[in-house]
């Protein structure tokens, strides 16, 4: 006769044996007064433990966790907003000094001493004489294009990108 | 809206509306309190680790892949706090954690339950809360929350076979000390 186990016994009690095996323990059990008693007990702590209650959550905790939920995203919402605008200053500051940097270098190839409204314009005309002649050829041409479509699509995919990014943020805390 | 599978609130959420989360507390608060209270053995604790619990699982909600139920990635999260707090409180938990061999002898709690239990199941539901942590979590999970032992080896991070044995353990644990009050005659 097989030794019925504790293992076997609580198979048993949570269906977890095959036809045979059941019925093998059913006529083992019969000879095996002992292990009656085991299963018995077992079915007894099964039946109890069913019965376990569920506590309730203190009341008002939905109302809780949802103030928590609202000001936890209301802080999220504040921190995108903080900083966007960080990103916004930041180019704002590289653009202004990009702009005094530029006006700085201009204002250096002019001799101010000798210029006039006439050698301004003289200047301007022979730069942009300068300008257009080199314009003028194929290649430089082509690859000015090709330059410039290349920013316009960088610029276009990290507006995008940005774009996704404000979303991701914002979608979260909402 | 009563009707609505957890699939349904999570993706309603996602699309902004922030107030369904609601449903999805009034489904799981109750249930993970008592979890929570067997685990810290105190009201309080379990009330603040509980809002603590949703608050996590709705920040994580764009992380929650439906390839699991919410209920187990929800109780993951419950489970996995509830032992932080318990080790931030300094219990005995690295005893309580190290081991599904560790020896727990719930005979040493026997004279205090026994002599304040008026029936069997008040004596076998008291002593549950003698049983190491994480034996009373999976006869927790599994009475109450009905998990099935694969779903609850998922929320313990612990094999089926390893799920299955504390399950085991506990209850011919409890079996013993039933049958050492003659307790099985009670109910035959």
């Amino acid at each position: 006769m097989k030794k019925i186990t504790d293992e076997i016994l609580n198979e048993y009690i949570d269906n977890m044996l095959d036809v045979n095996s059941i019925n093998e323990l059913k006529q083992n059990l019969e000879n095996d007064p002992s292990a009656l008693k085991n299963l018995q007990a077992l079915k007894t702590v099964n039946e109890s433990l069913r019965k376990m209650e569920v506590y309730n959550a203190p009341d008002g905790i939905t109302e809780k966790i949802m103030k928590l939920v609202y000001s936890k995203a209301t802080v999220i919402k504040k921190n995108v907003r903080n900083f966007m605008t960080f990103i916004y200053s930041v180019l704002g500051l590289i653009v202004t000094v990009c702009s005094v940097l530029g006006a700085v270098f201009i204002s250096t190839q002019i001799d101010f001493n000798t210029s006039s409204s006439i050698q301004i314009k003289e200047s301007i005309s022979k730069g942009m004489e300068k300008v257009v002649s080199f314009l003028n050829n194929d290649l430089i041409l082509t690859i000015g294009s090709s330059f410039i479509l290349i920013a316009l699509l960088g610029i276009y995919f990290v507006l995008e990108s940005h774009k996704n990014f404000k979303n991701k943020l914002e979608s979260f805390s909402n | 809206m009563k009707n609505l599978t957890d699939f349904e609130i999570i993706e309603s959420i996602k699309r902004g509306n922030t107030a369904d989360f609601t449903l999805l507390i009034k489904r799981y608060k109750d249930k993970a309190y008592s979890l929570l209270r067997r685990m810290l053995k105190n009201e309080m604790d379990a009330e603040e680790v509980l809002q603590d619990c949703f608050l996590k699982a709705y920040n994580s909600l764009n992380s929650f892949r439906h390839d699991a139920q919410f209920s187990t990635w929800f109780y993951k999260i419950v489970y996995n706090t509830g032992l932080t707090t318990l080790s931030s409180k300094k219990r005995k938990i690295e005893q309580e954690m190290s081991s599904i061999d560790e020896h727990f002898d719930l005979a040493e709690h026997d004279n205090e339950i026994y002599s304040t239990s008026e029936n069997v199941q008040e004596y076998v539901l008291k002593m549950v809360d003698k049983l190491p942590v994480r034996n009373a979590l999976v006869v927790i999970l599994f009475y109450i929350d009905g998990m099935s032992l694969n779903e609850i080896s998922q929320v313990m991070g612990t094999s089926l076979v390893n799920t299955k044995v504390l399950l085991h353990r506990s209850r011919t644990s409890l079996k013993e000390m039933v049958l050492k009050h003659n307790y099985q005659e009670e109910l035959l």
